[in-house]
This record gives structure tokens, sequence and C-alpha cells, in this order.
């Protein structure tokens, strides 16, 4: 697992996703190279300029509105330059001012005077701080690298796991024959964040790209067109590919035991940076197609969140036959 | 697991060629080997992870194999390293 360096303001500041902002740089503009934001959260300042300062956390970008204005507007000079003072000197990254609102003159002055940049956006308090908290959270979160290849499916991010040369990307062609889109071929980058989970983008070097052997190099955008690709989404399961060896032969006898008491369709899961991920174990063997199982593997997936239990639908049918006792007992939450 | 460290000697660094001839040669064992700069660590049997890592003359790279023929899986690669894959210079 790796966390990304420290962000030098200059990059929030020049952020495509952020141009929406229209940032502009009042004063400061000494520190946006050297000036790091640690922490993806932001902070609003409001109880430290009401005096209580311990609570600034260095490392946290700033963002005031129009609260914080009224709030000091209540205070007499040299009293309000003072609680300002406070918040530049605390080894904050920068302060975003929302809403259109300047500061003073000597407040704009004292952020030059310490390379502290002073940022001014006209949107909404609001909405500066969910945009910016999402791409703060999105550059700033860990990451790992997997050797795998994740594909789209239904919708469904399918990390395809497996040593070298079992037959990813061989599968990962097959699945852009049936319609899914490559997201990541050999590398595939993930990230943990709170509000989107686990996300999988490829390595910056490899977008499009699919090494086949024996084939070579492909760009799947230029051979399949625009929808055979995807930047990114969310994993929602793993699908291990195996050999046909007598351990993956006795581990399927288990799995098909427990495929048959587990109310889930898959048999194991996989911690992914403290995430658990259903994970799928499949055999590769001659007239197996992985790429229709794994298929199968997402609709089961799919249909397993709307309530549908092949297997327990099947148990229940000939119990009802054979007044036997195959079936699993009922899940309690079923009604 | 053995680890190695190993500089890239060879002008070109691991270059597309001679990513490819160490792509044939960790191919050849069935040990997991794993190619690593200080960021990044990718598997030595796919080119494209690889070519990834950009390595150039001068820097150096780790190392990493695990499995049954391990041993002779990192003598192989130090060899083609040292060898400077196999180039003139």
């Amino acid at each position: 697992m790796k966390y990304p360096a420290p962000m030098p303001v200059r990059r929030l500041i020049r952020a495509g996703e952020l141009a929406g902002l229209d940032f502009e740089v009042l004063a400061g503009e000494a520190g946006i190279e050297s000036r790091e934001i640690k922490n993806p959260r932001i902070q609003k300042p409001g109880l430290a300029l009401a005096g209580f300062a311990p609570y600034i956390k260095g490392g946290r970008l700033q963002i005031v509105g129009a609260s914080e204005y009224a709030y000091l507007e209540t205070l007499e000079e040299p009293e309000r330059f003072q609680r300002w003072k406070g918040l530049i000197d605390a080894g904050i990254p920068a302060i975003i001012s929302a809403k259109g609102i300047r500061p003073t003159e000597a407040v704009l002055r004292h952020c030059e005077d310490r390379g502290v940049p002073f940022i001014l956006t006209r949107c909404a308090t609001s909405v500066v701080i969910s945009t910016v908290s999402l791409f703060l959270e999105r550059e700033l979160a860990p990451t790992v690298q997997i050797h795998g290849v994740l594909m789209d499916v239904f919708s469904m991010g399918t990390l395809i796991v497996g040593d070298a040369g079992i037959g990813k990307s061989e599968c990962a062609l097959e699945l852009v024959i049936r319609g899914h889109r490559l997201v990541a071929d050999d590398i595939v980058v993930v990230r943990h964040t709170h509000g989107e989970g686990l996300v999988g983008v490829p390595h910056r070097h490899l977008e499009n790209f699919l090494e086949l052997r024996g084939v070579g190099i492909i760009d799947v955008q230029k051979h399949f067109g625009m929808t055979a690709s995807s930047p990114s989404v969310r994993i929602s399961l793993v699908v291990q590919l195996v050999k046909l060896s007598e351990a993956a032969r006795l581990k399927e006898k288990e799995w098909r035991e427990q495929l048959m008491t587990s109310p889930q369709p898959w048999t194991e899961t996989r911690d992914i940076l403290g995430t658990k991920v259903p994970q799928f174990t499949m055999a590769v063997a001659p007239g197996r197609d992985v790429a229709v199982m794994v298929e199968t593997a997402v609709r089961k997936c799919l249909l397993a969140a709307r309530g549908v239990d092949d297997e327990r639908a099947f148990l229940e049918r000939v119990n009802r036959r054979a007044g036997g006792t195959g079936a699993r007992p009922k899940e309690p939450d079923d009604g | 697991m053995r680890k190695e460290t190993v500089p890239i000697i060879n002008k070109l660094g691991l270059h597309a060629r001679a990513a490819a001839k160490v792509v044939h040669a960790a191919n050849q064992y069935d040990s997991e080997i794993f190619i690593g700069t200080d960021d990044e660590e990718v598997n030595a049997k796919s080119i494209l992870g690889l070519l990834t890592l950009a390595a150039t003359q001068g820097t150096s790279v780790q190392i990493r194999t695990d499995g049954q023929d391990e041993e002779e899986a990192m003598s192989a690669m130090v060899a083609l390293f040292k060898n400077r894959f196999g180039e003139d210079e």
C-alpha cells in the first residue's frame, strides 16, 4: 500500500476537475508550490476565528464563507486582524474564500508576506466544500497496484487475477468482444475512498492497451471502438484464475459444498486496502470458456443483490418433490 | 523468496527490446518474478508492466523471485542485467 505524496496547492488550483470553481489567487502566490495539503479533510475555521485556535489543523485546507465574515464583522480592529493572523500563521496550506467575498487589504498583505495562498471563488461554500473534499479524497487516497486485469462487466468492476500466462488478457479480450469494457490490463491501480469505495484505474502509461501473447500489444479503442474501454470502475468482485491441479480439484469440492449451504454466490473474499471483496476462483482448463464463466459470475452477483439465489431455489424445488431434507434453512430475514 | 538489487548499466536502460528479453527469460521459470524501483513493483513476466518502470541507465532495480526455482530464476535475471541485455553498450 502506498500513500500519495502531499499535494502542492498549485495542483488544487490548476485541477481540471475544479475548473468550475474558477479559482483566483488574491495573495500568497509564492506559496503555491511550497505549501502542501497533507490531509484530504478540509476545515471551516469558524471556531478558530472565534478564538479557539488549538482547533486549527496544520496541513488542512481552510475554507471560509459568509458565516466567518459575518462573525468577524462583530469584532473591532485590531482584534479582527489578530484573529486572521492566528489562522494564517498556523501552518495551513491555503485559504479558500467562497461566495466571492474579499477580506481586508491588511489580511491579503499578511498572506502575501507569509506566502500563504489566499484563493477566491464565486461559488457557494457548500459547493466548494463538497467539490474540493471529493477531489482531495480521491487525490490523497491510499493506493495499491495489483497485477491483473480490470473489466467493467455490466457496470460491475471485475478484477481478474492469476499467475502470469494463465490467460487473464485473453479472457479480457473475449469479454471486450462480448461488449464489456476494458479498464486496465497488467497493472491495476486501486484506490480506496470513503465516498466511492474501491475504484480501479489503469496505470497512466497503459490506458487502453492490452497485451496478447502471440499477437502483440493492441489498443482496444482503435480495434474495437470508443465503448471498448472505460477509464475507471468501482471494484465489485474478484475472479481468480488457477490451473486445474489436484489442489484446485479438492478446493472445488469444498466450494461446491459451501455453495449449497451459503446464501452468497461467492465462496471467498479478498482483502483489498481493508475492504473485503467477493472472490470467485475458477480453474482454467480446455473446454472452459473463462469469459462466459466470468460474465455468468457477474450476473449471479447482480441477481444475488436483487435477492435471487439459484442454489436455494433449486434445493427448494428438489425438497418439495422429494420431501427430503436437502434444502438449507431459510435465511431469517427472508420473511 | 530471494531479493537482489542490480544497477542498470546499458546505455538505453530498460527499453522495449530489453524488456522483451526480460519477459522472455522470466517466463522460463515457474517462480513469480517481480522487478521494482523505489515507487513501484511489477511482474517481470509481462511486458506492459515492465515498460511502465521506465528505468534508465544509472538507476537500480530490485529483483524478487519466489517459488520452486527461485534461485535459478534470480541468477538468470541478474545475469541478464549485468550482461546489458546482450547489448554492446
